[in-house]
């Protein structure tokens, strides 16, 4: 019975969208070159640490809360009153750390081999676009627990970080005037952080991948 | 579509399934094996934001570290925003600038220069700052 299903389903599916043929040609029948080295994951090791942080950023934004007299509350409560909210928080801290690695590596042996060149000058755009968007999105990551790091990085180091000064002069001045932070800053650095930001490097993703697909990787030097 | 085997014989072909893929699911296991890791032994301090707790323990992440560094060194906030602007836009024309045909970057002496000085600058900047 199970098998019954199983094809009916297929058959279903197949009938509309032709699906095996898209597997077939660009997953089991699909040939690379050979003697492409493990740097060439490079990449897709930064997509997974970005899904990564898609995944348990969609389940801190049910509990986080951005303002000014519940945001580090609220990050406590997802840390010590959630069911492994410790454990999807950490990972949600931690990751950046990780994910800079394998992009930084990504970018070091494109420019070093010179892969940028035509026809792929497009890739590299985007590429560093993305770039110069995840450690914007990282930097407003880093204000949002409202935890003596937010405080660090905004005040501490002397009030002049790299984001838009509109940005930084709620943030800065919110966070000198007696420690307060408005509610505006939050809100402000919040959208940037879940919507604005993911946004642009979803769709530069896009760009990067079809690129790639239409191109094809570089061969290997 | 890039079709690879155009102009290869088979022996310089592989297939992508289950190869490659296998491949980058055993980098993905590793990877997230080293974030379980740092998830585990990374230490942290999260307390609240006040003068009191903002110490300079609390240090944030090592590759925002440079340029928390450069925003201390520039004192002026349109320099600091202006300079930040321009070192991404040229990092990100990279290929408009580079207009020398060889490819690879040890052949091109100025411009591999060019990359090692601003490497170096981007790593000292990190450890100074991270050890004041």
């Amino acid at each position: 019975m199970w098998k019954n299903i199983k094809n009916s389903t297929k058959v279903w599916f197949e009938e509309r969208y032709q699906l095996e043929e898209v597997v077939e040609k660009n997953v089991t029948k699909k040939l690379i070159p050979k003697g492409i080295s493990l740097f060439r994951c490079m990449g897709g090791l930064a997509l997974i640490a970005f899904l990564i942080q898609v995944g348990t950023g969609i389940f801190l934004v049910f509990y986080y809360v951005p303002s000014a007299s519940e945001a580090f509350n609220s990050v406590q409560y997802i840390r010590h009153a959630l069911p492994y909210g410790w454990l999807i928080q950490k990972v949600h801290a931690v990751t950046p750390y990780f994910m800079i690695v394998p992009l930084f590596a990504h970018m070091i042996r494109i420019l070093f081999k010179g892969l940028y060149k035509n026809p792929r000058e497009l890739h590299w755009v985007s590429g560093a676009t993305l770039l110069v968007l995840t450690l914007l999105i990282c930097y407003t990551g880093t204000c949002l627990p409202a935890n003596n790091l937010s405080y660090w990085g905004v005040s501490s180091v002397g009030g002049e970080v790299a984001m838009p000064t509109m940005v930084t002069d709620h943030i800065v001045g919110a966070y000198n005037d007696g420690g307060m932070v408005s509610n505006r800053s939050f809100v402000t650095v919040y959208a940037l952080h879940v919507a604005c930001i993911p946004i642009m490097m979803c769709i530069l993703m896009g760009f990067h991948f079809l690129m790639i697909r239409r191109t094809g990787v570089s061969e290997p030097l | 579509m890039a079709d690879y085997s155009k102009g290869r014989n088979e022996e310089e072909l592989e297939a992508f399934y289950p190869n490659e893929i296998l491949r980058h699911i055993l980098i993905t296991f590793l990877f997230i094996s080293a974030v379980m890791l740092g998830v585990m032994f990374l230490p942290e301090s999260f307390q609240k934001s006040t003068d009191e707790f903002a110490s300079f323990q609390t240090r944030p992440p090592w590759f925002l570290l440079p340029f928390y560094h450069v925003s201390s060194l520039i004192n002026n906030r349109v320099w600091h925003v202006a300079i930040l602007v321009i070192y991404a836009m040229t990092f990100i024309s990279i290929p408009f600038l580079d207009r020398n045909p060889e490819r690879s970057l040890w052949k091109k002496p100025i411009f591999l220069t060019i990359v090692i000085i601003n490497l170096l600058m981007i790593f000292v900047l990190g450890l100074t700052r991270y050890l004041q």
